[in-house]
């Protein structure tokens, strides 16, 4: 089996969102996603990366991981190159499993489980409005949720109040005002619901921690981003102020971001995001270093349908996955638009994909849109990396005096790594 | 699918092989391979975690995994118990290798190599210059030996004169006087030296261009370790006797080690190799898997080494791959001229030879259905005798670890591809 056509498809109505579909010359389709700077994206996937792929052969995911990751390190890692071999990586799994006729996480080791609890990451979209509402019902939109089986719920009551400043400068009053809606919530509601704060990245260190010290008492599920997770050693002086966990979230890339939080105690949950940090190889990596300083991953979420597909895999075979982040406007406004079949959330949980693959396919109806750009490449060209040719390579007259010099090299070496 | 029954097989030479078969009601049997105290083992394959696996679904590895671990380490996880719990995750990632069609390299997430060098472990005092000429026109580049071990039980490691250790480098100095710069060479320590010893040694030995220094020192304290690694120009190597990715951790994270050597059927079988593997690559830390055991752990080592970025080299000892290998297993490993090829076959990509079974000193112990705990079951423990049902039913709305919903066994997984 080998990769024939990469295929990216994005549309207006959503500049953030492209869908990767890797083919293969047997007929079978890989899909990927990835989320923010879409045209970026595509321009990773089709000049940089499609070369490494056509014409290879789509189960060797770790060595296109590799192959991918070292030509984008080349000028440094992350960005859109990250979130293009996120997206591939995740249309490569699913073509594996669909080959071996297995859901994905069936490959990644089994089921630890077969459903993951999920919270409810408050949002806006179409007639959905419970970002809006929770400051003007706190309590009827966690109760909402409550009815529908959800027991957790994300809000950032302090993005607002940052604003003027620019996080620089906090006042009590401010806070206490931020603050109410989540009052509200333990004063009528108690326990039942837990609540997780998203910072955006918005504070300097001291008003973080002034943050930290006085939702204490109001027992949030974990603080995330209250700074921004440009150094661990001002994640480990908040996290030291506050028995709450940080979770150390999104925009890290790859294990060696995420090493630094989990290793120097500076974040007590992981929270990569499957579609931004490196696939779902990269997060299922991440979650092996957490586990090894027994700490849990809750997998990021507010981006395309078909990364919570990709990230109920990771949770089904991975044993230290805490909860799943869900978007319920975005799932109930638009995810079904795209995706055919959707994945289930019942009763508070992302149940376990059972086809094989990802358990998602495009619809085709997204093909037919007005507002659709499709790019497509099917060429297979010699990528610098891989050619003898190289620059700082000797030329092949001296390359054949090297090898023909010693029996060992003669033997074959020249032929094992990525040709 | 359901494991049906374990089977154990002993024999009286080599006393220390023991080989673990996972049989399915499908009819799939899946191989492990474990090495030292084989009876112990065979005693915890049966007694200790054959409830927790017979009955249930082969390819929640991960799952039975975690089970087994968490009951061994109920009372500090390790030996045995561990050597039994590799041999188990080996055969369940067979099993599922076998029922996909595909080599196990392929779950890990395929192959970034075809082959990977190999190197050969032992040599005697005398004579290792000629064999270090043997093994390069065998396509061998890299060798390991370990003559600093004997003259260590004097003093119990505590002291060595320089006159012994420039004794006992002999060896290596006629490698390099046959061969020049042709061949690799490692030093195994066995762990026998304190940490002055260990330093002396290391930097006797840096002008002989030593690959690395593998247990000069017992891995018991990542600083003492540290110290030893900076003091020497040459790579500290740890090796087989640490357990699990979490003692691994400790001398990685230090920087004490520049290499590890996990003991694939010691430290936890693939699923754990494969964890060490990745933790390794955080920290741009290679992984030369350790072997100088049974035949079925160089297949299992294969597909480690085909997937991990990180693998570095593989170990062999050339006299069991000619000697007795062969009269267990079928294929034998695929070395040739240097190279540990990718097992072609699905699963772990060997067998049991038939006539293992007829031998006389065969020892076979099987535990099938009639051990499985009762109310144990792929949903969890739905209350047996020990543990009063009323009780599970109130934990049952707060427990959500455990594994719920319909088992993957009796799951219907869509046949059919998706239409294009």
């Amino acid at each position: 089996m080998i990769i024939s056509k990469i295929e990216t498809i994005r549309v207006g109505q959503l500049p953030d969102l492209i869908f990767v579909q890797i083919h293969t010359d047997n007929g079978l389709i890989g899909l990927g996603e990835t989320w923010y700077g879409a045209s970026t994206v595509e321009a990773a996937i089709h000049d940089h990366f499609g070369p490494l792929l056509i014409g290879r052969d789509p189960a060797e995911i770790e060595r296109h991981w590799q192959t991918m990751f070292r030509l984008s390190d080349h000028a440094g890692y992350g960005g859109a190159e990250m979130r293009a071999i996120s997206a591939i990586d995740v249309a490569l799994w699913d073509i594996k499993g669909q080959a071996l006729q297995m859901p994905i996480f069936e490959i990644l080791g089994g089921g630890t489980r077969h459903r993951i609890k999920v919270y409810n990451t408050l949002g806006v979209y179409g007639d959905i409005n419970e970002g809006y509402d929770v400051w003007t019902d706190p309590v009827g939109v966690a109760q909402g949720l409550l009815d529908q089986g959800i027991t957790g719920m994300k809000m950032s009551p302090t993005d607002f109040i940052a604003r003027e400043s620019d996080g620089q400068l906090l006042f009590n009053d401010d806070l206490d005002w931020a603050l109410r809606p989540l009052r509200e919530i333990r004063d009528k509601l108690g326990m039942e619901i837990e609540v997780a704060n998203d910072g955006h990245a918005k504070w300097n260190l001291p008003n973080a921690l002034k943050i930290v010290r006085v939702m204490e008492p109001l027992r949030p599920m974990w603080h995330e981003e209250l700074i921004s997770p440009l150094n661990e050693q001002a994640h480990v002086r908040l996290q030291a102020a506050t028995t709450t966990p940080i979770a150390a979230a999104e925009r890290l890339m790859t294990r060696y971001q995420h090493r630094r939080f989990i290793e120097s105690s500076a974040a007590r949950i992981s929270m990569p995001d499957l579609t931004w940090t490196g696939g779902i190889s990269e997060v299922k990596k991440i979650a092996i270093l957490a586990s090894v300083h027994q700490m849990p991953i809750a997998p990021h979420d507010c981006v395309g349908p078909v990364n919570m597909l990709a990230c109920a895999h990771i949770a089904m075979a991975t044993p230290n996955v805490m909860i799943m982040e869900y978007n319920r406007a975005m799932h109930l406004g638009w995810y079904r638009d795209f995706i055919e079949p959707d994945f289930v959330i019942e009763d508070g949980y992302l149940m376990a994909p059972t086809e094989s693959g990802l358990g998602t396919r495009l619809k085709k109806s997204v093909r037919d849109r007005p507002d659709v750009t499709i790019r497509t490449s099917n060429k297979k060209s010699e990528p610098w990396l891989m050619s003898p040719k190289r620059y700082t390579y000797p030329p092949p007259e001296i390359q054949d005096e090297f090898i023909n010099s010693s029996a060992r090299r003669k033997a074959g070496s020249e032929s094992v790594y990525y040709d | 699918m359901k494991i049906s029954l374990i089977e154990t097989i002993r024999v009286s030479d080599p006393a220390d092989v023991i080989w673990v078969r996972v049989h399915t009601d499908t009819g799939l049997i899946g191989l492990g391979e474990t090495w030292y105290a084989s009876n112990t083992v065979e005693s915890a394959v049966h007694d200790h975690f054959a409830p927790l696996v017979v009955g249930r679904d082969p390819f929640a590895i991960e799952r039975h995994w975690l089970n087994m671990f968490r009951l061994s380490d109920h009372a500090g996880y390790g030996g045995a118990e561990l050597r039994a719990i590799s041999a188990i995750d080996m055969a369940l990632w067979d099993i599922k290798g076998q029922a996909a069609g595909v080599p196990v390299y392929e779950l890990l997430g395929g192959a970034v190599r075809k082959k990977i060098r190999v190197y050969a472990t032992g040599a005697p005092y005398l004579g290792a210059g000629e064999l270090a000429k043997e093994l390069i026109d065998d396509g061998i580049i890299a060798m390991k030996m370990g003559p600093t071990i004997p003259v260590a039980t004097p003093t119990e490691g505590q002291y060595l004169a320089p006159k012994d250790l420039d004794h006992v480098l002999q060896p290596f100095r006629d490698v390099r006087d046959a061969v020049g710069d042709g061949i690799k060479i490692a030093n195994d320590g066995h762990g026998k030296w304190a940490l002055p010893v260990a330093i002396q040694i290391a930097k006797e030995m840096e002008p002989l261009d030593i690959m690395w220094q593998e247990d000069l020192m017992p891995l018991l304290n990542p600083d003492a370790l540290r110290q030893l690694q900076d003091a020497t120009s040459t790579p500290v190597c740890i090796s087989e006797r640490l357990l699990t990715r979490w003692q691994l951790r400790e001398f990685i994270e230090n920087g004490s080690a520049q290499i590890v050597m996990p003991d694939l059927i010691w430290t936890g079988g693939i699923s754990e190799t494969h964890r060490i593997a990745v933790m390794a690559s955080a920290h741009q830390v290679p992984v030369a898997p350790h072997d100088a055991t049974g035949p079925v752990n160089i297949f299992a080592c294969a597909h480690i080494c085909m997937n991990s970025p990180n693998a570095m080299l593989m170990e062999h000892v050339r006299p069991y791959l000619y000697g007795w290998y062969g009269e267990f297993v079928d294929p034998l490993p695929p070395i040739e001229h240097g190279w540990l090829h990718a097992p072609q076959n699905p699963g772990i990509g060997t067998r049991l030879r038939p006539e293992v079974f007829d031998r006389p000193d065969v020892q076979l112990r099987v535990s099938d259905e009639s051990v499985m705990i009762d109310g144990m079951n792929d949903e969890g423990w739905e209350g047996g005798p020990v543990f009063p049902g009323k009780m599970w039913k109130e934990m049952e709305g707060i427990t959500d670890f455990r594994a719920q919903g319909t088992p993957i066994s009796q799951r219907q997984i869509s046949g059919e591809r998706y239409e294009q």
